[in-house]
């Protein structure tokens, strides 16, 4: 496993918090399109969760979306309504490594880092979400 | 972290992008059924081996039936050029640049031996990129297409 120094931890923990709202509202959107499997996580947005917290590489996560988006069944008229940002987004996370260091295996343990942090902030936000969505309908 | 993991997450996942797009621009379209990309993915992962001579195969195929057939042959001979071509990128060229200090004076079946063992780990990882993609690019244009009936 490649050890990340703590300052580069730091920027990625830093660029994470700075744009954590636009990733919350990726969430939100995940929301309206998936909804919830009897007011349960969707199995999609879990899916997306999974890949990107256990993927040894950060292009299997890219893979996952297109793969998803290529699929003919009934999700991928989902997938395809908010595929592309979410492809534009790990673009953005790629790019975003590489200009944080020069060193190869820094940036791919840096990108998944990034990922990961990204992916919490949109399942999050899609969580509670759902949790708002509940408690209406508890009333 | 492997030197496979690095190189399927940035060289030939743009490789794999690049490439066939760059054919797509010339034809317009995947010109095969989404069920060869899915074989040729299931070959590369099986037997990585013989992914070149499954292309040829294919290639020769389409000849027969319709010699016409010139966007079949344009990508299954990319497929076959991303696999061993010696003057445009291909996997064999970009393995090569990591082979030993005394590859060269190792003995032909040495060399053999140990090209294909790269290539088992190396061309899975290629293909992978190259099949999701072109699997990809179809489901673009059918929603384009779609998009264009409405």
């Amino acid at each position: 496993m490649h050890v990340l120094s703590i300052e580069l931890i730091n920027k990625v923990d830093c660029y994470l918090d700075e744009n954590h709202e636009e990733f919350s509202e990726m969430g939100q959107r995940f929301f309206d399109k998936f909804g919830s499997d009897k007011g349960k996580i969707s199995t999609q947005v879990r899916n997306l969760q999974q890949i990107a917290c256990s993927a040894p590489r950060f292009a299997d996560i890219e893979d996952f979306v297109k793969n998803q988006m290529g699929k003919g069944d009934k999700n991928a008229k989902k997938w395809r309504s908010v595929g592309l940002d979410v492809l534009e987004t790990l673009a953005r996370l790629r790019k975003s490594s590489e200009e944080l260091t020069a060193d190869e295996y820094d940036r791919m343990a840096l990108r998944l880092r990034l990922a990961r942090g990204w992916v919490r902030a949109v399942v999050g936000e899609y969580l509670y979400r759902l949790a708002l969505k509940e408690m209406e309908k508890g009333r | 972290m492997t030197i496979v993991d690095l190189l399927s997450d940035t060289v030939y996942r743009d490789q794999a992008r690049d490439q066939l797009d760059s054919l797509l621009e010339k034809i317009g379209r995947v010109p095969v059924k989404s069920a060869q990309i899915y074989g040729l993915r299931q070959i590369a992962r099986q037997q990585p081996l013989k992914v070149k001579e499954f292309a040829q195969r294919q290639r020769e195929r389409a000849e027969r039936r319709n010699p016409n057939a010139s966007e079949i042959r344009l990508w299954w001979s990319l497929v076959e050029q991303l696999c061993e071509s010696t003057t445009d990128w291909s996997v064999r060229k970009e393995v090569l640049k990591f082979a030993p200090e005394d590859f060269m004076n190792q003995t032909k079946r040495r060399q053999r031996e140990w090209l294909d063992e790269q290539k088992k780990t190396h061309r899975p990882a290629l293909f992978e990129r190259f099949c999701t993609h072109a699997l990809y690019r179809m489901a673009e244009s059918e929603t384009n297409r779609e998009d264009r009936k409405k």
